[in-house]
Parts: structure tokens; sequence; C-alpha cells
């Protein structure tokens, strides 16, 4: 499956309670893994995780989470590669008036090639938004929460 | 009609309104000091945004248009009730030439649309705008202190 009739595996991780839109999560898959990928669903404890690759090549894993920004959920996804390094993150659907900066190139790159194990305190290893905090500290704790499951899973085995 | 016509109990509730927007406005003023300093450079900043590496603190990225849109109507309406309140109490004062009555009335809802004016065109025109936001409203800051300070006379004396 390339990431162009990826709509079954991308609808099953859409069923969670907070879900981004499926064309959105297919172009967020295809900038951070590049396009044409292959993506399939595995299923972990209770989460949907995607699996990338191409020409059964693994190229990474990544998964959908919501974190309650000031009073609306805030939908992003984080990628990984099989080194359980950090690619990306994205926001996905983000819903407040304020703070959407977290959307942006320039602060999203200060988490890529992080590890589980590394220090994201907003402040210290990530700079914060004036006019988003809420916001900035609501993505950082999903995304270190997420960076840690993936990696735990693929630890394990339960991802491959 | 002055305030000497009016019942106690309308001049306790004019006295604590007095106060409460006096603080209310004040911690106002403290949160734009703490997020521009109160200098045109800090509003260019807050609204159009610096470069990522301009510095190592936290990040500053323009205003987005929504955030703009939200900014203008919630502060106009919450901004244009707290001076019908001061308007109001300023018409009723007994010891305030009519005049200047009528100035004090009128100058913030001008210097309302000159700020939020200012502040667009700051946004996308010209960052220069900002001086004249920055006048616009230190003037009509002035104007509501000036306000409370006569409401306030007129209700605690003689």
């Amino acid at each position: 499956m390339t990431l162009a009739p990826a709509a079954p595996a991308v609808l099953c991780l859409a069923l969670a309670a907070q879900a981004p839109p499926p064309a959105r999560l297919a172009a967020s898959l295809a900038r951070v893994f590049g396009p044409g990928a292959r993506v399939d669903t595995l299923h972990v404890d209770t989460a949907a995780v995607l699996r990338v690759s191409r020409n059964d090549s693994l190229l990474g894993f990544a998964a959908v989470g919501n974190v309650l920004g000031k009073d609306q959920p805030i939908t992003f996804l984080v990628a990984v590669g099989p080194d359980d390094r950090l690619k990306d993150v994205d926001i996905l659907v983000y819903r407040e008036p304020y703070g959407g900066e977290v959307a942006y190139e320039s602060w999203r790159r200060q988490f890529r090639g992080k590890r589980a194990a590394d220090s994201l305190r907003v402040g210290r290893e990530i700079r914060g938004i004036s006019g988003a905090t809420i916001s900035v500290h609501a993505v950082t704790l999903g995304v270190q929460r997420l960076l840690a499951a993936l990696t735990a899973w693929h630890q394990r085995g339960a991802l491959r | 009609m002055t305030w000497r016509d009016v019942p106690p109990a309308l001049r306790t509730l004019a006295r604590w309104v007095v106060a409460v927007q006096v603080v209310g406005y004040t911690t106002s003023l403290v949160f734009v000091w703490h997020t521009t300093r109160l200098v045109p450079p800090g509003i260019e900043a807050r609204y159009r945004g610096t470069p990522p590496e301009a510095s190592t603190g936290a990040m500053q990225f323009p205003k987005s248009f929504a955030e703009m849109l939200t900014v203008t109507h919630t502060h106009l309406l919450s901004m244009a009730v707290i001076f019908v309140l001061t308007g109001l109490g300023v018409a009723l004062c007994a010891r305030v030439p009519e005049r200047w009555k009528r100035w004090l009335v009128a100058e913030p809802f001008g210097a309302l649309l000159v700020s939020f004016s200012a502040m667009w065109l700051m946004r996308y025109a010209d960052a220069r705008f900002s001086w004249l936001l920055e006048a616009s409203s230190t003037v009509m800051a002035a104007t509501f202190y000036v306000q409370s300070y006569l409401i306030w006379r007129e209700l605690v004396g003689p």
C-alpha cells in the first residue's frame, strides 16, 4: 500500500477520539517520510501505530496523539526512525484561537533527532513561544510521552 | 443630574466599579509591560514576530489573521463597555466643566479606533505604526485614570 491508496490504514487511525482528517495525516506522512511510502497500521496495546516502509525497507513508525491545550485537544503526529530517533513532529489539527504557532517548522524542528531518554524541558532544551505557552507545554509533554511509548514498543519487539 | 442626586446604594456601586476597573486596567498594563515592555520595538516584536535565531529566549511569531481578529473584537467590545461606565460617571460629575466632560467622554472611543487601526497597520503595512499605537494607547490610559480620579473625587468628597 502506498501513501496515495493508504485510506484504510489512515481511516483506522481516524476512528480514534480526536482524529485528524485522513488527507491531512497522509500529507504529513508524505512530508516526513517522502512520497510513495507504504503505510500499514499496527495495533499495539490499545494504540494504533503506523509502520512506514518503501520497497521492503523500514523507514520508521508514526503515531497520532492528542493533548489538551487551553480548552481544546491538539492533535499531533510523532514520527520516529528505525533507530528510535524522532524524525519530526507535526501538528495535524489545532483548534484553539491562540497558540497555533506550535505548528511552525522553526519550533517543531527542535525535536528532531531526540531520543526517549533525552530531556525535553520547555525553556531549556525546547524554546517556548511567546503567546503560546500552554500549547508549547502541552505539545512538548505529548511528544515526550508518545516518543517514549513508540520507543518502548519498538524495543520490546511489538513494532517491527 | 449629578452624583449628588444619585441614591446612596448606586453611589456605593459606582465606587466599587471604579475601584475594580482601576485594578483591572492596571493589571492589563502590567501584562502589556510584561509582553512588550510598553515600547514600540516590543510591540512590533509581539505582533510581527522576530527571526527565531535572533534570540535564545521564547520565540515570537507574527500574529495570525485569526488572532488579530480575536484580539481586536474582544478588546474593542470589552473596552467600549469600560468606557461607557467611566463616561457615565464623568457625565454625572458636578465639578468638571461641561467642555472637559465632553472631551473626556469621547476621547477613549476615538483612541480605541485609532489604536486598533494602528495595530492592523503595524502588523500588515508598516512597523512604524507601533508609535501611533503607543501614543494612542498612552493617551487612552491617561484618560481612563483621569476619569476614574474625577468620579472617585465626586463619590467620596463632601
